[in-house]
């Protein structure tokens, strides 16, 4: 039998991403459980969205902190001071490693990271990074396959540099980090 | 010279309600088929609602289960219901496993129903992807999906529209799935 709804990709994606009030999500349910050809059209869309949500950035929001705690990820947490070579060990049995750096936020509107080697070698820019401009911080989500990407420098800086639309891009605090 | 054509219905050509009745008449070809249908349609179903690659195998096979069983024993009012029926167990067991009972809902032995899932995403390369993307995308769909934050709030924290969110998020959808199957 041929499908005479067809779905879209992007009703699917809104679908899959929460964002359809109740009566349609479950509509889609529905569908979905009666179509075979909207059901393989979905199936290429969701295991790369599903995906998606196991992705995590460089730099984390609370959000998403909070997000990896319902998945029940085991993250081990540190600090970091600004201007200090900061020792932060990524336990074993730890998937996540979230580093807080504290820094004054509280007049930043847009902030960009950059993780350097200790020779200034670049590693990774982060522009328009998530920040808590109250708490004034910046939470660094170190993750283990990193530890496998970057083998030849456990050691690196990251400098904060706050921006905005009409002002210089401007250092405001960098801090050395040696994960062992 | 009379020439007839002999065809032979199988249980592939079967429509749901169709395939439905074979069980309900103890067709095993026909539960073999159903699974193979049905269990993609729920696995799907698990992935929005359970929002994980092995709850959803769980999820199917535990609804598979419970449909089975129902068919079996001709508790399914009309073979058309089937959808609607297995909707409702799939509501029911995804609560049962949002509350922590998960693998206790239905035991089963022996082989498992539900075939194995095809092979997942390559988190590298998608990492790769990902970082290929523009700013403002790869902002888009880690709040909208590793956050799982409503697009309106998303909107709001970017400065933008939520018509314009979602435009951004399907072009980086798109993007992806481009990066991905040229891997």
């Amino acid at each position: 039998m041929s499908c005479q709804t067809r779905l879209s990709v992007d009703e699917l994606v809104d679908y899959f991403a929460g964002d359809l009030p109740a009566s349609d999500s479950e509509r889609i349910d529905l569908h979905l459980l009666s179509c075979s050809d909207c059901t393989a059209r979905a199936s290429a869309l969701a295991p790369l969205l599903t995906a998606l949500r196991e992705h995590i950035p460089y730099v984390i929001s609370t959000a998403g902190l909070q997000a990896l705690e319902r998945r029940h990820l085991r993250i081990a947490r540190g600090e970091a001071r600004a201007g200090a070579r900061n020792l932060v060990p990524f336990p074993d049995g730890a998937d996540l490693l979230v580093i807080k750096l504290a820094a004054p936020l509280s007049e930043v509107t847009h902030l960009d990271c950059e993780l350097r080697t200790p020779d200034g070698h670049p590693i990774l820019a982060i522009p328009e990074a998530p920040f808590d401009a109250q708490e004034g911080s910046v939470q660094l989500a170190c993750q283990r396959h990193f530890l496998e990407r970057f083998a030849a420098t456990p050691e690196f800086t990251i400098t904060l540099y706050r921006t905005g639309v009409a002002g210089p891009r401007v250092p405001i605090a960098e801090y050395t980090i040696h994960h062992s | 010279m009379r020439v007839s054509a002999c065809y032979r219905l199988t249980v592939h050509d079967l429509t749901d309600a169709d395939l439905a009745s074979r069980v309900t008449a103890g067709d095993a070809g026909a539960e073999a088929e159903l699974c193979r249908r049905f269990a993609p349609r729920v696995r799907l179903y698990g992935l929005r609602h359970l929002r994980d690659e092995d709850a959803a195998g769980d999820l199917a096979q535990q609804a598979l289960m419970v449909v089975l069983e129902a068919l079996r024993a001709g508790r399914l009012e009309s073979p058309d219901r089937l959808p609607a029926f297995l909707f409702g167990a799939c509501r029911n067991l995804v609560l049962s496993m949002r509350r922590g009972e998960r693998r206790t809902l239905v035991e089963y032995e022996g082989e498992p129903i539900v075939a194995p899932a095809e092979p997942g995403v390559d988190r590298h390369r998608l990492a790769s992807c990902f970082d290929g993307l523009p700013r403002r995308e790869q902002q888009l769909l880690s709040m909208s999906f590793h956050e799982e934050r409503p697009i309106d709030e998303i909107a709001a924290a970017l400065e933008l529209t939520a018509v314009n969110a979602r435009v951004i998020r399907h072009r980086a959808i798109a993007r992806l799935r481009t990066c991905m199957e040229g891997a």
